[in-house]
């Protein structure tokens, strides 16, 4: 056997490994050495930059780790470099902005690093039951990362978050029980090969798609989602909104994939559409920036949805899609994280007169919100053209009319913040902290939107890559 | 034995519990719906699904319940501190 993908392999599975360690240094040396308080987040961060100067490039091939329960793939490979790339962003607007108060210990950072442990495992999962353990190991410390101010709106996002998100659990728990009744196989290969579902296997697959619309936040299962963040510190709802809809929406084109056509076809269907028009327009009536952020990473787990009518290309547009839409929405959060005085995050019209106050900052927040709302030639644009065309391609005519014609809605939303920032006058002058690491974060995002948007061909290289292994 | 009123006597259970768990205003109890709810799940999966895989399943889904349930009750404890109150319908901060 060739012992190349043996060593990618160990290489591979080192990084989690490595992040492993440091979740437990983080909480732990603190406790034990008296002079390593206060360094968690240093040892957080160097601890994801390592991880991420050794990526390497995957070998084409799958390699089954643990008896099937996770798949290193180059696809694996891509969303994992994904994932960390998004911890690191996270951790350095935590570095910059402490979320909790100083004094507390580094659970912040071990909740943080077992949060994208269970992303990456996701991600990997071979098996429709470590999809659910992985999902629970990335959604339990998020409930506890929501609160972990213990103010009133912090605690209030963590409860819904965590009601609602452990109510999608127990939906799953159920459904992935009756799939197992009929197939005693649940690896997602076993399930392609399973056949057309009946009755009780199309409860299971009905049950288990709901449970993980919850965590991606489609309608009619997206109701936590503004308060979660909106209450959560804005680090969080950045990670929530990048990372946590991606393995959302790699579970859930899994799940879809089994289905050439359908009742569960049709359902997916539905979700998109619906989630498509109603995110949009619940949208349009929001004043809170975080609140609307919410809304609007809710219209394109939608989006990302109607991507997946358009078969094996359809995914090619999601895994180009996924980062590039994480950019705009960490960099947003980012600006919010700058703006921010109380716990909710700046009204839309906090942010007038920007243009005036802090010119470079409003210009990054605009090229967000264009790359959002798809204006050419931003990143986005592509992003959702490439995602409605493969889905055009494959006959859904009917699907991508309604989400283009809800893009153009949500235009109006996006064009609020950004005509607010420049054709408004600045409320009262005031005086703002020197550049730091959020805006380093806020910059990197935005040269990333554009330059991803203009030469998009390296990452639409290696999405066209990465999607051929799932 | 038949598996059948088993997994029959699960899905009620799971019903009722969630139907409990919808209805109902109080935190604590929602999170005891909760535990009702994984618990009936498991209850299927051990009844329906194939021996040794869905016991081991079952196993590890002890593990999740009880890792729900510690989240859960420390989020309580918090909130009944900050809020002194455990009625979903006081604790309204954020709009929506």
């Amino acid at each position: 056997m060739n012992s190349e993908p043996f060593a990618y392999a160990a290489n591979a599975l080192s990084g989690p490994l490595l992040l492993l360690l440091a979740a437990f240094a983080c909480l732990l040396a603190p406790l034990f050495f008296r002079a390593l308080r206060g360094t968690q987040g240093a040892i957080a961060l160097s601890a994801v930059l390592i991880v991420l100067a050794f990526l390497r490039r995957a070998p084409l091939v799958e390699i089954s780790c643990f008896n099937g329960a996770l798949l290193l793939t180059p696809a694996s490979a891509y969303l994992w470099a994904f994932a960390f790339a998004v911890l690191a962003a996270v951790i350095l607007l935590s570095l910059a902005r402490p979320p909790a108060e100083e004094d507390s210990g580094g659970e912040y950072y071990f909740l943080l690093f077992m949060a994208t442990l269970g992303l990456a495992a996701l991600i990997a999962a071979g098996d429709l039951f470590t999809a659910f353990i992985a999902l629970e190991l990335l959604s339990l410390p998020l409930y506890a990362l929501a609160g972990i101010r213990r103010s009133k709106p912090g605690l209030e996002a963590a409860y819904k978050y965590f009601m609602l998100g452990a109510f999608g659990s127990a939906l799953t728990v159920l459904g992935i029980a009756l799939l197992n009744a009929v197939y005693p196989d649940l690896a997602f290969a076993a399930l392609m090969q399973a056949g057309a579902p009946d009755t009780l296997a199309l409860a299971g697959f009905v049950l288990v798609i709901a449970g993980f619309a919850f965590k991606t936040a489609l309608v009619p299962f997206h109701m936590w989602v503004p308060d979660a963040y909106e209450g959560a510190p804005t680090q969080i709802s950045a990670f929530m909104g990048a990372a946590v809809k991606a393995g959302g929406v790699i579970v859930l084109w899994r799940l879809f994939r089994i289905f050439e056509f359908g009742p569960v076809r049709e359902i997916f269907w539905w979700l998109a559409a619906v989630t498509a028009v109603a995110a949009n327009l619940m949208a349009l009536a929001q004043t809170g920036l975080k609140r609307l952020l919410a809304y609007s990473s809710i219209a394109h787990a939608g989006y990302l949805t109607v991507a997946f009518f358009g078969g094996q290309r359809g995914f090619e547009a999601v895994l180009y899609y996924l980062p590039v839409y994480a950019m705009a929405t960490i960099g947003a959060f980012a600006v919010v994280l700058a703006l921010e005085k109380g716990e909710k995050g700046p009204a839309i019209e906090d942010l007038a007169g920007l243009a005036r106050t802090r010119p470079w900052l409003a210009a990054a927040m605009a090229a967000f919100m264009f790359s959002l709302a798809g204006v050419p030639p931003l990143a986005g644009f592509f992003a959702k053209f490439f995602a409605f065309s493969a889905a055009v391609n494959s006959g859904y005519t009917g699907l991508v009319v309604v989400a283009v014609l809800m893009s153009a809605v949500s235009m109006y939303y996006y064009l609020k913040v950004t005509v607010a920032m420049y054709m408004k006058p600045p409320a009262a002058a005031q005086a703002y902290p020197a550049p730091g690491a959020v805006e380093a974060v806020v910059f990197l995002m935005a040269a990333g939107v554009m330059l991803t948007g203009v030469f998009a061909r390296p990452l639409l290289a290696l999405a066209a890559e990465a999607s051929r292994w799932f | 034995m038949n598996a059948y009123p088993l997994a029959a006597i699960s899905f009620l259970l799971f019903a009722l519990a969630a139907a409990g768990f919808l209805t109902c205003g109080s935190l604590v109890r929602m999170l005891m719906f909760l535990e009702l709810m994984l618990n009936a799940a498991n209850i299927a999966m051990v009844a329906l699904g194939p021996q040794p895989a869905s016991q081991a399943y079952a196993l590890m889904l002890f593990a999740v319940a009880a890792a729900e349930a510690g989240v859960g009750l420390a989020l309580i404890i918090a909130l009944a501190s900050t809020f002194r109150t455990l009625e979903a319908e006081n604790i309204k901060e954020l709009k929506g």
